[in-house]
């Protein structure tokens, strides 16, 4: 560039620093492409924020309890009379169909017994027809009739008796089930009343959940239930509350209330675990009238301890207070402040103040 | 250092040049020999230097940060902050060292950390840490016994020099781990190589999930089970058999060695021999925890290993050695693995090294062109070759004294090039004038090396010493990075002096014979030859200074009024003190809210990763999913991981590219995600972690509440912002479990079994045992259902163990589950609650003009009593170093005047050239002006620099006029002969400066380029300053004290220092 200063610096004196100046500036901006590239400073665009139009809708009071699966029918099945066992015909788990004879006493001694009322029977008749005919024909006092006629019934009862006692000694199945235990073996003598088998009946089974104190007002018999079950991969299954509980569990503060469950096919089994959730009574004042819920995030806090929201009005964001009515597994339940149909920001609250401009993004 | 240098100065009393050469450059001749030999040998030295010398791109910045970090599961911010984070303060602002207007903390909800910055003046921060930590156990008794972690981390300012990434498609996490494993022995092995760190590893578990009310119905609870698995998975000592001549360890063996066997764990026998095992209550697997942070490379999933440099090491060797280390590695892992460096440190440093080692290769030869162009081809010679003389020398010192090669001592390098040749053709240009008198060579070569002795020293002395002051003044990383620039420059121009003296003297005497300047305008004259650069320009010069003299008050006028514009156009500039920084490579940091699931924070961050990787100047990019990087540069603070948090590195083409990129996506993406804000910060040498940080401080927090609120809806109308959030975030709903005194104690409850209970079955597990597999140990956790997915209505509907297990209660039995509002996060700055309001600013707009903006909004508004406000941010950091920066210059303009009036001693002399300081600005200013640099660091130097050139230049000229008014010239005359004599050298070694720099000003560093820019500019204008308002203005001011004392016209008394 010294070169091109030749011709110029000859010709006027105080050029030459000048256009030193000009040509080096010349030089380092043209390699430089000028380094004067500053932006115009422009306001923030609108800001992105996603909206949520504001419905009612049920908050369904989704209270769950844990139950345990109960036998609908379960019977224990004992001789009603003394006696040794002769045989027991089932094994626990077997299917049993009603009437089927599970278990009998060594009857011996009851047949025999059965033999001498009969027999005492017999003769008790055979003198009876002899007296009718006597007193038929008026020639027995009354007297004597009267005790013969208590002859033949005690003898018909004593009869009767004994026959019962033979058959007794036999146990059908009171319903169709399951053979649940056994808890004697032929040869043992057992007495009356002492349990022997164990039978479930299936088709209906009971679930049993506690209920806290404060939550039982709400059990009327009658109150539908979804029960879903644990160990059927979590399978739900109706259930109708039949019984409510009087007396509450000292340890757990809660009382028993049981719903019946159809088990046709008989997948229940007794002793399974099941949660259960009642499903919301329609006339109910709590849950009849719908409300707001909204997602948690939407729902802020100002300076001054009120709870607010924004909200999308004509591409401004404005600020509404708002008073919280709970936390449900949805969000946050909003008593007042908005109505349906309002526009809820639920995302970009941190990028707006009140008057915001905002877009709408579709998410 | 300096003082070693100082040793040429003749202990000869003020010369008398005319009568008496001093001692220095007779001895340079007489032993010439030896000075020939000890140059050419110290010239090995430092080629050799230049080889062995530590590279580094910068000087090491001490990081005086450190963060204590505290985990107090289940308390709100509030809570924290005041039965956690108050003692803690209490005991950080006990110390002295710590700079308490810069420590601020954060709580957020279950944490709290408390950034603690440390003073500038602390050099080493290791003894500090240590007592600080030895201290800190002691605080850790007061604090509430929830409080699970304290930890003080002080290697929070550690800089990563490598990252690598290692990632596979098909490997698993474990496997990666065992191949990291491998790599990090193999990188140990190399001595340089310092703390390594492994980054997004995922641990296997063994997830033992149970179902709670399953457990009730066995009648038993999590707690039994715990106990169970732990005995069984605990190895304590199994004592010893003792005998009288040996001992026997007795070990019993572990019984869980794997899952089977967890599976098959009898939990529970009863009596009649039905056993209850693991298995049948809960579900046994083996698993990959769901993750809390992970980290991607390209989309692959990858594990991160950080290796850091130990000090004093040549990190550019580092980079060579492990580079080998990986390559041969490479060869041995399979071939789906693959490695990555996401930020490369050694090869950066090489590049830019290597870069301004040509810049400077550049400059030298533009000097030298300079040179040749403008003196006759023998005298350019000599000037010329002293430059790689004095730059070799100069290295082999900085290699002798520890001074490494970086960019700051390579600019030092730059800037000096113009003042290594003007002490020489001081001396050569006298010589040549000195013989075309008609001098003989020896008498001439002794006076031209005297005559300027005292001149050029004072000169060099000048511009040496400007620079120290700034060590004095500046703190923190600006006086890290400045602190080897004063000695390196001094160390530069000394040798300069010296080669000048003793070696120039020597190399004229033997090369230059003929009148040379004689010849050349005889040429002229006669027509020989029919241009010559220097008698042009002396023509035209000759007649400007004439007019000058004629119009002295018109010239005076005229400066000043040139100055004080030049003044003005100066402070208009925007400030920018410390730039960007080049790199190949930007991060960008995404911000949910508070609360936000890292499944929600990927899916911005993976959707974000989508669009960028589109891009085809964008190479890689390293995702942080949850967590943040480490430091990968000095002056990048990472930010504090946390679900709501992604952070990529993202590697572009070239540096263009980046900036690009940046210019690109910034505006289009910073705000796309309507719940995340995205940052793209651009590497930078300023270490604010927002561009604009607006601190609102006070007591009252409802109150800072309210303000904030309203300064922050006033910043989002302000142009030129973006993404104004405050520091609260949003606040947090909590589902607040409030326990029915009555019920509870009734059930036989309590709150804290509660809490305990709670926290286990609503927490990622409890781990509770290991199994080992080899060295891989693998954790034993014990969990439920609701611990990765639940709802309040789980929550509400939880069965809760009572009476040990025995029975159980839903917990909405005895406990309300009620929303609550926590703030997302508090802060305290300096012990006093703080919200600060953060700010981006548009891209390529000035933060500090923004700043003043937003601080002119809030001066409009009503701010109450009891709430302060102050700025942070850039502006902050740039305030800070504002006043130390102009104190260093004020400083160095006192050094300048006694330098002068000790020279002179005169002080309106000395006040003069003061004053005439004052004359570097306009250069200065037009030169950014044109160029449209910001004020910074580097221009600032600049500026110094060019003080340093006009004192020696004036130095020079007006010692001159004195000589000639001590041979009996008139003052007038004296100073504008002297002008006329100085004009040739004058413009030569500034041409020479200008040229230096020129590569300076169009490699276009972000960095140096303002120091380019003011030196390229502001030479020439000085030059002209010096050329013509100095002499008038001497001439003015002589003449107006000759006037006062009229009879003693008394030559100026001149002493050396």
């Amino acid at each position: 560039m010294f070169y091109l200063q030749k011709n110029v610096s000859a010709m006027k004196k105080t050029k030459t620093p000048v256009i030193y100046l000009v040509l080096g500036s010349l030089f380092v901006c043209g390699l430089n492409s000028c380094g004067l590239k500053k932006e115009k400073i422009t306001p923030a665009s609108p800001v992105r924020v996603e909206v949520m139009a504001v419905r009612s809708s049920d908050v369904s009071d989704t209270r769950t309890y844990s139950g345990t699966v109960e036998s609908g029918n379960g019977s224990e099945l004992s001789f009603s009379v003394a006696g040794t066992i002769k045989n027991i015909y089932v094994a626990p788990g077997k299917t049993v169909t009603k009437g089927q004879l599970l278990a009998e006493l060594n009857d011996e001694s009851l047949v025999n017994a059965a033999n001498i009322a009969q027999a005492t029977l017999e003769e008790v008749r055979d003198a009876y027809a002899r007296l009718q005919k006597l007193h038929d024909a008026d020639a027995l006092p009354d007297i004597k009739w009267t005790e013969m006629q208590s002859k033949l019934k005690q003898a018909e009862n004593a009869a009767d008796i004994a026959n019962r006692a033979v058959k007794d000694a036999r146990i059908y199945a009171p319903v169709s089930g399951v053979i649940a235990e056994k808890n004697a073996d032929a040869g043992q003598t057992v007495i009356p009343a002492m349990p022997v088998l164990k039978i479930v009946a299936l088709g209906d089974v009971k679930v049993s959940i506690s209920v806290p104190e404060n939550e039982i007002s709400a059990m009327k018999p009658g109150r539908n239930a979804s029960i879903s079950i644990d160990a059927l991969g979590g399978e739900i299954r109706d259930g109708v509350l039949t019984e409510q509980g009087v007396v509450a569990n000292p340890l757990s503060r809660a009382y028993d209330v049981k719903f019946r469950v159809d088990n046709a096919d008989g997948e229940l089994l007794p002793g399974m675990l099941c949660s259960v959730k009642l499903t919301p009574v329609v006339d109910s004042a709590v849950n009849s009238r719908g409300a707001i819920v909204l997602p948690p995030q939407a729902v802020l806090l100002s300076a001054d301890n009120r709870n607010f929201v924004w909200l999308a009005n004509s591409g401004k964001a404005r600020m509404r207070y708002i008073e919280q009515g709970g936390i449900t597994a949805d969000g946050i339940i909003v008593s007042s402040g908005i109505n349906p149909g309002d526009s809820v920001i639920t995302a970009g609250m941190q990028k707006i103040s009140n008057g915001t401009e905002i877009v709408i993004s579709e998410k | 250092m300096a003082t070693d240098h100082t040793t040429p100065t003749p202990d000869s009393q003020a010369p008398r040049p005319l009568q008496k050469p001093a001692g220095i450059v007779v001895a340079g001749l007489k032993y010439r020999r030896i000075v020939i030999l000890l140059s050419v040998v110290l010239i090995l030295f430092g080629i050799y230097a230049l080889v062995k010398m530590d590279k580094n791109e910068f000087p090491d910045f001490t990081i005086r940060e450190g963060v204590v970090a505290a985990v107090y599961p289940g308390a709100t911010p509030e809570q924290i902050a005041q039965e956690v984070l108050k003692p803690l303060e209490d005991y950080v602002f006990s110390y002295k060292e710590v700079n308490k207007q810069k420590t601020y903390s954060n709580c957020t909800d279950g944490m709290v950390m408390i950034f603690v910055e440390l003073d500038d003046n602390i050099q080493d921060a290791t003894p500090f840490w240590n007592e600080f930590k030895l201290g800190m156990d002691a605080v850790k008794l007061k604090l509430p016994a929830g409080v699970l972690a304290v930890e003080t981390i002080s290697n929070f300012g550690d800089t990563s020099a490598l990252l690598i990434t290692m990632q596979s498609e098909q490997k698993t996490y474990r496997e990666l781990e065992q191949y990291m494993d491998r790599l990090r022995d193999r990188l140990r092995t190399i001595e340089s190589v310092g703390t390594m760190d492994v980054y997004g590893k995922q641990n296997e578990q063994i997830a033992v999930t149970f179902n709670p009310e399953k457990l009730t119905h066995y009648a038993l609870n999590e707690k039994t089970l715990g106990a169970l698995l732990l005995a069984k998975g605990f190895q304590t000592t199994g004592g010893s058999l003792r005998s009288d001549t040996y001992t026997q360890p007795i070990h019993v063996e572990r019984s869980i060695n794997s899952v089977n066997d967890l599976q098959q764990m009898i939990i529970m026998s009863l009596p009649d021999g039905s056993v209850v095992r693991l298995g049948d209550v809960a579900t046994v697997k083996k698993e990959y925890a769901e993750p809390t942070s992970y980290i991607t490379n390209n989309g692959t999933k990858c594990i991160l290993l950080s290796v850091q440099m130990k000090d004093g090491y040549n990190i550019v060797e580092m980079g060579r050695e492990v580079n080998r280390q990986l390559d041969a590695f490479n060869a041995e892992i399979p071939s789906d693995v693959t490695l990555f460096k996401i930020t490369d440190q050694p090869t950066v440093v090489n590049s830019s090294v290597n870069d301004f080692l040509q810049e400077l290769v550049i400059a030298i030869v533009a000097v030298v062109i300079v040179i040749m162009f403008l003196l006759p081809l023998k005298v350019a010679l000599i000037a010329a070759s002293t430059i790689p003389i004095a730059i070799f020398i100069s290295l082999g010192l900085f290699y002798m004294f520890g001074i490494e090669l970086n960019t700051v001592t390579l600019a030092c390098l730059i800037l000096s090039l113009g003042m290594i040749v003007d002490n020489s053709v001081v001396i050569i240009d006298d010589y040549v004038e000195l013989i075309s008198d008609g001098m003989d060579h020896r008498s001439a070569t002794l006076r031209s090396g005297t005559e300027f002795l005292k001149a050029i020293f004072s000169a060099t002395l000048a511009i040496s010493i400007t620079f120290f002051p700034f060590l004095l003044t500046m703190t923190g990383m600006f006086r890290d990075f400045l602190t080897d620039f004063p000695w390196a420059l001094t160390i530069i121009l000394m040798i300069s002096l010296i080669v000048a003296e003793l070696l120039v003297p020597f190399l004229q005497y033997q090369l230059i014979k003929e009148p040379i300047y004689k010849q050349e305008q005889e040429a002229i004259a006669s027509g020989k030859k029919k241009f010559s650069f220097f008698v042009s320009l002396q023509k035209v010069y000759n007649k400007l200074i004439a007019v000058c003299f004629n119009h002295p008050t018109a010239t005076l006028v005229i400066s000043v009024v040139v100055t004080l514009g030049g003044i003005a156009l100066f402070v208009t500039r925007p400030f920018k003190l410390m730039p960007i920084a080049e790199r190949n490579q930007f991060a960008v940091e995404i911000f949910l809210p508070t609360g936000t699931s890292v499944s929600r924070t990927s899916e911005v961050a993976d959707s974000l990763e989508r669009i960028l990787a589109k891009d085809e100047r964008v190479v890689s990019i390293a995702s942080f999913h949850g967590c943040a990087s480490p430091r990968f540069q000095a002056t990048y603070a990472p930010q504090v991981g946390g679900p709501n948090f992604a952070q990529f590195i993202v590697n572009t083409k070239s540096d263009d590219a980046t900036i690009d990129v940046l210019n690109e996506y910034t505006n289009a993406y910073e705000s796309y995600f309507s719940d995340a804000i995205v940052r793209f910060k651009q590497l930078s040498y300023s270490n604010a972690a927002y561009p604009i940080e607006i601190r609102i401080a006070g007591d009252d927090f409802a109150q800072l509440q309210q303000v904030s609120d309203s300064i922050m809806a006033k910043m989002r109308t302000i142009d030129g912002l973006r993404c104004v959030r405050s520091s609260l975030d949003n606040p947090l709903v909590a589902a607040h479990v409030v326990p029915n005194e009555t019920q509870t104690s009734r059930l036989g409850l309590n709150n804290l079994g509660i809490e305990a209970t709670l926290a286990m079955r609503y927490s990622s597990g409890v781990p509770i045992a290991t199994v080992w597999e080899g060295d891989y140990g693998i954790p034993v956790m014990l969990k439920t259902g609701t611990s990765e997915r639940s709802d309040a209505d789980d929550l509400r509907n939880e069965p809760m163990p009572i009476a040990l297990g025995a029975s159980s209660a839903p917990l909405r039995q005895f406990a309300q589950v009620e929303p609550q509002w926590n703030h997302g996060q508090l802060s305290h700055r300096s012990g006093r609650p703080t919200i600060s309001i953060m700010a981006e600013v548009q891209r390529n707009v000035n933060v500090i003009d923004r700043t003043e903006a937003v601080m002119d909004a809030i001066h409009s508004m009503d701010i109450p009593d009891g709430v302060t406000i102050s700025r942070g941010g850039d502006w902050d950091n740039s305030m800070t170093i504002l006043p130390q920066i102009m104190e260093a210059l004020a400083i160095a303009v006192v050094i300048i005047f006694f330098i002068i009036l000790f020279h002179y001693a005169q002080i309106n002399t000395a006040v003069l050239m003061v004053l005439s300081l004052l004359l570097c600005i306009p250069g200065a200013g037009i030169g950014m002006l044109i160029q449209g640099t910001d004020i910074s660091l580097t221009c600032v130097l600049g500026i110094v620099s060019l003080m340093g050139i006009l004192v020696r230049n004036a130095i020079v000229l007006l010692d001159y006029a004195e000589e000639l008014r001590n041979q009996g010239a008139t003052l007038k005359e004296a100073v504008f002969q002297a002008s006329q004599r100085r004009m040739r050298p004058i413009f030569l070694t500034s041409a020479a400066a200008t040229m230096g720099v020129v590569p300076m000003v169009i490699g276009g560093s972000a960095l140096w380029q303002p120091m380019g820019v003011v030196i390229f500019y502001g030479t020439p204008i000085t030059m002209i300053f010096i050329l013509t308002t100095i002499p008038v203005a001497y001439w003015k001011m002589k003449a107006r004290q000759k006037g006062a004392n009229s009879p003693l016209d008394e030559p100026l008394e001149t002493h050396m220092i």
